[in-house]
């Protein structure tokens, strides 16, 4: 199905209610979460939305997504007609199948792709990378880190989602390649937090049940 | 021919601008004193006007936002007036010259005396985001040395400026390395306010309008000026105290004040000046009570 | 006392008042309106709108009027102007062979098929300054009525005979064009993006740079091998209707110069083209368009490649007026505190020079 049959088979909810202000006060909280990893920044997004992306993941597509964009959905959401319905009314994002060619990937904690399999941009244009926007909104647990790095003033405590089993190796990797590398930006129920790659972590304490 | 009238969106830039602006953003502050190129669009401003500030500011900018704007360090400057009624005009936020009040602070070649908080943003006018431009003028090139981390070219400056005068004779747009890694200019801030940006707790946005390029210093950041172990980097220092609030390790203008080689010199932070002539005046009264 | 100086939001609005009386001039004579300007000024026009890359003859008029015949500011006011524009999507591309042009001159052949037509042309008029009247506007129909005759592009005849280069390579995908405006500029360009950089470009800038190449600084052996003005359609396609629906008509001018090529190791002889397409009538921009795309393609064809018109970012990043007018005025604004840090310098670099001299006085006595 094309994507514009997709669009007028269904009738979306209503996106923000003042698109311009709502969208600005929650880009100022994913622009606070950059500037302070490990910090939690609290976003209210549209009420009446499709459950699958919920409010807050909804806030965060239609205030970055829109015809430039090309993302990567995991497989149960890129395949929720009244969520993807929503998501194309609303922003006009362009829908991705590979990995390589997203510029952002939204995906759970048991859907994430390994950090290796994104584009991390190249020395000369290191922008040129993959934003993972990770579903936190359904934990089966979670790792107490401490991280450092720009934007944490020392060290910073917080709990990191459990998602793959290799996900901090792949991280410290990660944050090697730098200029280049993955920036991950979590979003639960009412709040956003963001890892970017210039983040070292540390796992303070084994598995935690959330 | 009938004359349709002319209406503008809210903070003037349309949102899918906005969007791709912020996006820019997120990455700047994700690869800290990387120059990220974006398609820098017209704003009703000359370019090198500060056109790059004047789209950050206007995609950051909401209701909750104060907003501060200095040129010079002054908040009275014919452009530092003209840029903020140009937002009040177009978003109506509130404005203010106090630093500690402002959320987002525009400015052109200054960063204020006042020490900066958790949460603020500057916004910093570029007219030219490449340290390297004087240097080596094509971006072919100078691209090339960030993405080698090889920066020599400038070294060799300083040291022949060392060969030369005995010292670096850098006086603004001093360069710094940021994180460790890349080479940045300040915007043409004085080595005076070079200090400020190191491990700073408030965010650092700077735009280049014309030569379409976005970078950050993240919060909390390791940000050293150049220098030589045998000649390490030195900011000014002034000698004398403001004239006017009597306030010393500030930056100072000179004012010309007779055609006899006569001159003053006060605080070049017109907010920082006003507040400490203010307290200055009060303590004066407290004594003669 | 010193007291600092206030008072800049009222000096700023006094020195508005002046300048919107210095616009209005003497109040006997009237306003001039911007349907005016558009209608008797179209060449003028043609250029606000070409560097403003905005197709509307009454903005641009109106941008003429508010800026008192401020060509670059005017151009500024514009582009401002179109960046709150909402895209609803892109064109199909123009055809300019077709429409009957209005004016289509070829340099290269004395008779070509359709023929030449002079069309609205300065060039072979008197430059004696003269008043006009009503009397010079009546069109005399003497020579064969052109409207209706097929006016094949001189290029497309000479490319069927493969004397001149193709206009794209073959196999070809037909990428979809760059846009300056969306994306941000990186060397190596496409050719597609110089295009638009140029379209853009000053016109004085261009025509400076397309001399320089006649006079040896590239030379690139133009020969003006079509120019043509005239109105092209304009189409959108519409996915949701799935086929191009016309929006309406756009005054065009395109130059096409075909340049001598001697052939290189893999390529044989044969002529290559410099392509100029812009808004309106604006035949000079046109041609120091297509005299400078050419020069830029010296690359492609291994030429030597030395001079200023054929070097990609030093073209590119100079042409555009609103950036260069800009940051040459922003010279104006204050720059109190990098001069005190300067003057500051130039002290202590005077007092060490004082020193070191007095001290080698010391050593030759």
């Amino acid at each position: 199905m094309s994507d514009a049959v997709f669009q007028a088979a269904t009738i979306p909810q209503p996106g923000f209610s003042d698109p311009s202000s709502d969208s600005q006060a929650v880009f100022r909280a994913i622009l606070n979460a950059f500037s302070y990893p490990g910090r939690k920044f609290s976003i209210t997004g549209p009420q009446d939305v499709p459950a699958a992306l919920g409010s807050a993941l909804a806030a965060v597509e239609l205030t970055l997504f829109d015809i430039d964009t090309a993302v990567w959905h995991h497989p149960v959401l890129a395949q929720d007609e009244s969520a993807m319905g929503y998501l194309l009314f609303h922003t006009g994002l362009k829908r991705c199948t590979e990995l390589a060619d997203a510029d952002f990937v939204v995906a759970t904690v048991d859907s994430m792709p390994a950090l290796n399999e994104l584009r991390t941009g190249s020395d000369l244009s290191p922008q040129e990378s993959t934003t993972l926007v990770l579903d936190a909104r359904e934990m089966t647990g979670a790792h107490n880190c401490r991280a450092t790095g720009p934007g944490i003033n020392g060290e910073i405590e917080f709990l990191m989602p459990e998602t793959y089993a290799e996900f901090f190796e792949d991280w410290a990797a990660n944050h090697q390649l730098f200029p280049r590398g993955v920036d991950l930006l979590i979003v639960d129920e009412h709040s956003v937090m963001a890892l970017p790659r210039t983040t070292s972590l540390a796992i303070q304490e084994h598995k935690r049940e959330a | 021919m009938n004359s349709a009238k002319i209406e503008y969106n809210i903070g003037y830039i349309d949102e899918q601008t906005k969007r791709m602006i912020r996006r820019v953003m997120l990455k700047a502050v994700a690869i800290p004193g990387f120059q990220v190129p974006f398609a820098s669009r017209e704003v009703p401003l000359p370019r090198g006007w500060g056109t790059g500030g004047v789209q950050l500011t206007a995609s950051l900018i909401g209701k909750s936002d104060v907003l501060k704007v200095i040129d010079q360090g002054s908040d009275d400057t014919t452009n530092a007036v003209s840029i903020r009624k140009f937002f009040h005009r177009v978003s109506s936020v509130e404005t203010t010259t106090d630093t500690t009040q402002a959320t987002l602070i525009q400015t052109r070649h200054r960063i204020p005396e006042t020490p900066l908080q958790e949460g603020q943003i500057m916004v910093y006018q570029v007219p030219l985001p490449e340290p390297l431009r004087f240097l080596e003028p094509r971006e072919t090139e100078t691209r090339q040395l960030h993405a080698l981390n090889e920066y020599g070219l400038m070294y060799v400056k300083l040291y022949e400026d060392i060969a030369k005068y005995g010292h670096i004779a850098k006086t603004y747009d001093y360069p710094v390395i940021v994180n460790g890694r890349y080479l940045m200019a300040p915007s043409p801030t004085p080595s005076f306010d070079n200090p400020k940006l190191h491990q700073s707790p408030a965010l650092h946005l700077y735009g280049a309008g014309r030569e379409k390029r976005i970078y950050a210093i993240p919060p909390y950041t390791d940000v050293e000026s150049l220098g030589f172990e045998d000649y390490p980097f030195e900011p000014q220092a002034f000698e004398e105290p403001c004239a006017i609030c009597g306030s010393t390790g500030v930056y100072l203008d000179q004012i010309i004040t007779d055609d006899k080689g006569g001159a003053l010199y006060v605080c070049s932070d017109s907010d920082y000046c006003a507040n400490k002539f203010a307290q200055l005046s009060k303590e004066g009264e407290g004594v003669s009570e | 006392m010193y007291v600092a100086v206030k008072g800049g939001e009222k000096a700023i609005a006094n020195a508005h008042a002046l300048l919107a009386k210095e616009g209005r001039g003497n109040p006997a004579v009237p306003r001039v309106e911007a349907d005016a300007i558009a209608s008797q000024l179209p060449v003028l026009t043609s250029r606000v709108m070409n560097e403003g890359s905005l197709y509307d003859r009454e903005l641009a008029g109106r941008a003429i009027i508010q800026c008192q015949g401020d060509v670059v500011e005017a151009i500024t006011l514009v582009r401002a102007y179109r960046t709150t524009l909402p895209r609803f999507g892109y064109s199909e591309p123009i055809d300019t062979s077709a429409l009957p042009p209005q004016r289509r001159i070829s340099a290269t052949f004395k008779d070509v098929p359709g023929g030449q037509q002079l069309g609205a042309t300065f060039d072979y008029t008197h430059r004696l300054l003269t008043e006009p009247t009503e009397a010079d506007i009546s069109i005399e129909n003497g020579g064969a009525d052109t409207a209706h005759v097929d006016q094949p592009r001189i290029t497309d005849i000479l490319g069927s005979a493969a004397l001149l280069e193709p206009d794209h390579e073959e196999p070809w995908s037909d990428p979809e064009p760059a846009d300056i405006t969306r994306e941000p500029a990186e060397y190596p360009m496409s050719r597609a993006a110089r295009l638009q950089g140029l379209a853009r470009g000053d016109e004085g800038f261009l025509l400076a740079l397309g001399y320089s190449t006649q006079r040896g600084f590239g030379n690139t052996h133009p020969f003006a091998g079509e120019i043509r003005v005239g109105e092209v359609m304009v189409e959108f396609d519409a996915p949701e209707l799935g086929f191009a629906v016309p929006l309406g008509r756009i005054e065009v001018t395109e130059c096409q110069m075909v340049n001598q090529f001697m052939g290189s190791h893999d390529k044989p002889a044969q002529f290559t083209r410099g392509y100029g397409l812009v808004f309106g009538r604006a035949e000079r921009k046109a041609m120091s368009m297509s005299l400078v795309d050419r020069a830029l393609r010296a690359d492609e064809f291994d030429e030597q490649s030395d001079a200023p018109a054929q070097d990609e970012e030093f073209v590119l990043s100079h042409a555009d007026c609103v950036q260069a007018a800009g940051f040459v005025e922003h010279l104006k604004l204050p720059h109190y505190v990098d001069f005190q840090a300067e003057l500051h310098l130039v002290r202590k670099l005077q007092q060490e020079f004082g020193e070191q001299h007095a001290d080698e006085q010391e050593v030759d006595q």
